[in-house]
């Protein structure tokens, strides 16, 4: 009993000592910026929406997924947010504060099944309904997503409306696309619904294009929402200067062994090994295998775009599944350990994206 | 006898399918130093390391500074390219027919001091080593 107490007396005095201490502690915070004050969905539910988009589905599927894909990515922002569609035009979400449950409700009410018959692609025509309504009485900076299939038939051509507004509006509004156009035919290098997106693309170097088949890659879709929707920076604090001490300079420590693989050995928004990455992991389990003395942890890591509870889990899920594949090669599973780190331990630059992508990452360490 | 005799055969033929097993896995070729691909992944290899250097959220454009009672300390982290080694091997395989291995080492520099401005300018020393193994696959005619 007077052990407990001398004990518990020592961890309160150590606590008290180390709060002292700990006054004087840099602070690095982490500001996230949003590129506007409002951002619109402008989204096509034209006919031409209910055609197939590669092996994905409708295109109004693929869109509708990839516009919950990335609500679900992004950060909380300080950010005005409105859903619209065009043929025919329709407000789905006015443009209010954001709410990701109302944003994900907004974009699930927009039908995907329609007659295609008759039902034509004013694109440019309601993109002046959404100017006159909406957009002009918009304060500030302006961001619209357009999902666009690369087809407008009816009504003055986008090109001239979009040209007319960044000329009203100047650099507070920029036009960004995602794009479910068809691929080229044979024999040709663009299709003309591609052309046809590359042309207002090309309007304004402020755009950010994006195609849709691409964005079911959790590292494009990452890369796409931090180029249209925020931006961040770090903030540090720096506490008083200390008196001058004396210097010990520091010993090595023991040499650290590890194989990295980069996340593009999964499908986005996936655990599941590509197949064609198999025979690269094949090789790192050959080298485990001859450090038959080792014990390997598996860490899995992701750069710090989307919840941190989603990245937490999805390297959980990408670090068992390079367990499972070393164990399958021949590893013994009494030498494998897993852990999932999430966003939290960045190794480079989450500002820039090569280290996103750099950090989207999974760590073999021989221990 | 005849149960005796099976249960031996069965055993001959695990192992003998064990042995091709690690046959096939070991059957990768290593390309010799002369050859174009190997030329080729060099350089793939010397990008890698700026592409990491330039990276690292502690590099010697952006040291990072903190605290060590009664310190500071400032860190950077570097891959030196003395330090790369590079092997490129020829696999049984259709999807992938080439692989890369790349080592390195990364190392993490400190300096301490008694100011937090004066601690970046060094004197830096080595303080922890990495030695990372990265493995890439040749296809399309380029490494990825």
């Amino acid at each position: 009993m007077m052990k407990l107490k001398k004990i518990f007396l020592l961890a309160v005095s150590l606590f008290f000592l180390l709060g002292l201490g700990s006054t004087g502690l840099a602070q690095v915070e982490t500001v996230v910026e949003p590129r506007a004050e409002n951002f619109v969905f402008y989204v096509d539910n034209s006919g031409s929406m209910g055609h197939q988009y590669e092996d994905l589905g409708l295109k109004s599927e693929v869109a509708r997924d990839v516009l919950l894909a990335i609500n679900e990515d992004l950060p909380e922002l300080e950010a005005n947010f409105g859903v619209y569609t065009y043929g025919p035009y329709w407000q789905y979400r006015p443009v209010t504060g954001y709410h990701r449950q109302d944003m994900a409700n907004a974009i699930n009410s927009i039908p995907l099944y329609f007659d295609l018959f008759g039902r034509r692609t004013p694109m440019g025509s309601d993109l002046q309904r959404l100017d006159n309504d909406t957009i002009s009485g918009l304060q500030d900076r302006v961001a619209v997503i357009v999902v666009t299939d690369g087809e407008s038939n009816v009504g003055p051509h986008p090109r001239e409306v979009m040209q007319n507004m960044y000329n009203t509006y100047g650099d507070r509004i920029c036009f960004h696309f995602i794009s479910l156009a068809q691929r080229p035919p044979a024999g040709t290098t663009v299709s003309d619904e591609e052309a046809f997106v590359d042309e207002l693309a090309g309007l304004n170097p402020c755009t950010v294009k994006a195609d849709a088949n691409e964005l079911h890659r959790d590292f494009v879709r990452a890369d796409f929402i931090q180029e249209v929707f925020y931006s961040t920076r770090e903030v540090v604090t720096e506490p008083a200067p200390q008196p001058e001490p004396i210097i010990v300079p520091p010993e090595p420590e023991p040499v650290e062994e590890v194989i990295v693989f980069s996340n593009i050995t999964f499908d986005f928004d996936s655990a599941e090994i590509r197949p064609e990455y198999e025979d690269i992991l094949r090789e790192a389990a050959d080298i485990i295998m001859d450090r038959p003395d080792t014990t390997v942890l598996v860490e899995g890591h992701t750069c710090n775009i989307g919840p941190a509870d989603y990245n937490q889990g999805l390297s959980e899920r990408r670090a068992q599944s390079v367990a499972d594949f070393l164990e399958e090669e021949g590893v013994s599973e009494d030498r494998l350990e897993t852990v999932g780190h999430g966003l939290t331990q960045p190794r480079f630059d989450n500002d820039t994206i090569e280290g996103r992508s750099l950090n989207r990452r999974v760590e073999m360490s021989l221990q | 006898m005849k149960k005796k005799l099976g249960f031996i055969l069965l055993i001959m033929v695990f192992l003998s399918l064990n042995h091709h097993q690690a046959q096939a896995r070991n059957a990768s070729i290593v390309l010799e130093k002369d050859h174009a691909l190997h030329a080729q992944f060099l350089d793939f290899s010397f990008s890698r390391i700026q592409i990491l250097n330039r990276n690292f959220m502690h590099n010697p454009d952006n040291i990072f500074v903190e605290p060590r009672d009664p310190f500071f300390v400032a860190r950077y982290h570097k891959v030196e390219p003395a330090s790369v080694t590079v092997e490129v091997k020829k696999t049984n395989s259709g999807m992938t027919p080439y692989i890369g291995v790349l080592r390195y080492t990364e190392i993490i520099y400190e300096s301490n001091g008694g100011c937090s401005i004066s601690v970046v300018e060094g004197p830096f020393s080595p303080v922890h080593y990495r030695k990372v193994t990265e493995i890439f696959r040749y296809v399309q005619n380029r490494w990825q």
